[in-house]
């Protein structure tokens, strides 16, 4: 079966056709859009960008990502891990602030801003 | 009453005025940037999500990290913050300008200037939607801000007007931090964000986007209680009878940016009807002399990594002393919405020009064409062009190459 999907990895925005049967990509202007396109049928991931709420009135709430992208149905545990969490302490960009978040193995939460 | 002299002053400190900076300070001794806010980094601060500095550092980062990379590049170079320019002149030579800032007023006289002023968005007043006046209607922007900086939620039944790339990256975050994001609204009948926001934003979570439909009128006394929406037709008229009125407690505009012109207008500066910002020439310089303009103060960019290029390019630029300029028009084919820059030097043709360009429909197999008289500088194929799309290409001059026009043109591949 071919499927047609548009690459998300840049702004291109390439047209990409899998066809599952010869695992074959076209309509890719670059070698990461065949990855997406294989991926995005097979098991499509997301990265996911958050806030995270301070005790601290001058930042109430800091923004975080995650050290990669995950599954998109592990999205919702993720985003109620997230929300549960309270920084408590001044703390710096790139720390992990979640190892392993909602028990999923090698996936942190890391600051995007300083807690100041 | 004491002058400040600089070799080169930045107005505003985004990544445009960033990159300006630092690349301005390979060849100047004293280097400025005026920034309004308390710190640097533009409108980076609020823009959580990923995607900033694909090209430049091939990495997915957040705003705000792709605003560290950048600041961590300025060394030995003055910044004034919470400062406000309320005069600026330009005489034969220098540019002088003052501003006022929490440790007092500040005179300066300047050999070369850089507005980076960014864009603004169009207010929810710039759009013609009747009814009452009630609480709960932002521009996407201001809805970020409330989301990432402050840390609230607009609403919790949210209906968004306009598709463009800021309303459409509120959708997803809205619905993440638990909101119910109703529908996307869009005039005209073609999204006006990227398709891979339309996809990761909207499709991810199935929010629908509704093309060719507006919001004829808001309900609510003091706070919004719902909106009606209208289709509209070929010529944007409203259809009688396909009105239908949604409970809502925001509406969330995303109706576009223009660049932020007020420098530029008390400058008087050249303004495009096309872009909204100034015309430059392809050294990014205005119709005033030793002017400069970059980044979303230019016309409005896609990706933060163009704009970082644009304000590197300008203050690279800014070192040579253009005597004399002779200046030509650009044009460009019926196909093609906008060019910049809108003129060209013909006495001082640089070894390598930027053109920045938007396509007006969309368009599949086509090859860009750029002429220097009959001569093709610059070709490329592209399987598909959108409007959403800005294309940022690099056209090499040879040496000593004369012409007295430069025409930019979209052929269509015969098959
Ligand atoms: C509300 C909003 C949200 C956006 N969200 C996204 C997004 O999510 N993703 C994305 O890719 N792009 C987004 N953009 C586009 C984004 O603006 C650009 O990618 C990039 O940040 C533009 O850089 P810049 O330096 O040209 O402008 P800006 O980042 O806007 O920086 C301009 C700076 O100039 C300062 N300034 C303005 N006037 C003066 C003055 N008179 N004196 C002194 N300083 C002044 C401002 O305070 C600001 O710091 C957004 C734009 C807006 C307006
Ligand atoms: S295939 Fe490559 S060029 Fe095309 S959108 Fe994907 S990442 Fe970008």
């Amino acid at each position: 079966m071919e499927h047609k999907l548009t690459c998300i990895i840049c702004p291109n925005g390439c047209e990409l056709v899998y066809d599952d049967r010869k695992d074959k990509v076209s309509g890719n202007l670059c070698p990461r859009g065949e990855m997406f396109a294989k991926q995005e049928i097979l098991d499509p991931h997301r990265m996911v960008t958050a806030l995270v709420k301070t005790k601290f009135s001058s930042t109430p709430v800091v923004s975080v990502r995650l050290n990669q992208k995950i599954k998109k149905k592990d999205i919702a545990k993720v985003m109620k891990a997230i929300d549960e969490m309270i920084i408590n302490k001044k703390m710096k960009m790139g720390e992990v602030i979640i190892k392993d978040v909602a028990d999923l193995k090698g996936i942190d939460v890391i600051l995007t801003k300083d807690v100041e | 009453m004491k002058n400040e002299n600089y070799d080169i002053v930045i107005i505003g400190g985004g990544p445009a005025g960033i990159a300006s900076a630092y690349a301005a300070k390979k060849h100047f001794n004293h280097v400025l940037i005026i920034e309004r806010k308390d710190c640097l980094g533009g409108i980076l601060e609020q823009c959580i999500h990923d995607g900033f500095g694909i090209s430049r550092y091939n990495e997915e980062l957040s705003g705000p990290e792709y605003a560290r990379k950048e600041i961590a590049k300025l060394d030995n170079i003055d910044v004034a913050l919470n400062a406000n320019v309320y005069a600026i002149t330009k005489d034969d030579e220098l540019i002088k300008l003052s501003y006022y800032a929490p440790d007092g007023v500040h005179h300066i006289v300047a050999q070369k200037l850089i507005i980076a002023t960014g864009c603004r968005e169009r207010s929810a007043k710039e759009i013609t939607i009747l009814g009452t006046n009630p609480s709960g209607v932002y521009t996407a922007g201001e809805a970020q801000y409330y989301i990432n900086i402050m840390g609230k939620l607009p609403g919790k039944r949210v209906v968004i007007l306009g598709s463009g790339d800021i309303g459409l990256i509120m959708a997803r975050r809205l619905t993440l931090e638990g909101a119910k994001v109703i529908g996307v609204y869009e005039i005209k009948n073609c999204p006006s964000g990227l398709e891979r926001n339309i996809v990761q934003c909207l499709k991810d979570y199935d929010i629908p986007l509704h093309l060719s439909t507006t919001i004829s009128s808001v309900k609510g006394r003091k706070k919004l209680t719902s909106v009606t929406t209208v289709k509209v037709d070929e010529n944007m008229k409203h259809i009688e009878g396909s009105e239908e009125e949604i409970e809502c407690d925001a509406l969330i505009i995303s109706a576009g940016l223009i660049p932020v012109n007020d420098m530029m207008k008390k400058l008087g500066l050249k303004m495009s009807p096309r872009t909204k910002g100034p015309i430059v020439d392809e050294h990014y310089m205005s119709s005033v002399p030793n002017v400069y303009c970059v980044g979303n103060a230019l016309h409005v960019h896609n990706l933060v990594d163009d704009v970082s290029y644009t304000g590197e390019r300008a203050a690279t630029f800014a070192k040579d002393n253009l005597k004399e300029r002779e200046l030509i028009d650009v044009t460009f084919d019926e196909h093609i919405s906008y060019v910049v820059p809108e003129v060209f030097d013909i006495k001082n043709i640089p070894p390598l020009v930027d053109f920045a360009l938007r396509v007006k429909e969309e368009m599949k197999n086509i090859t860009l064409k750029i002429y220097a008289d009959e001569e093709v500088i610059f070709q490329r194929k592209y399987v598909k062009l959108l409007p959403p799309e800005m294309l940022l290409v690099k056209a090499k001059i040879k040496d000593d190459m004369k012409m007295k026009k430069i025409h930019l043109a979209i052929e269509k591949e015969d098959k």
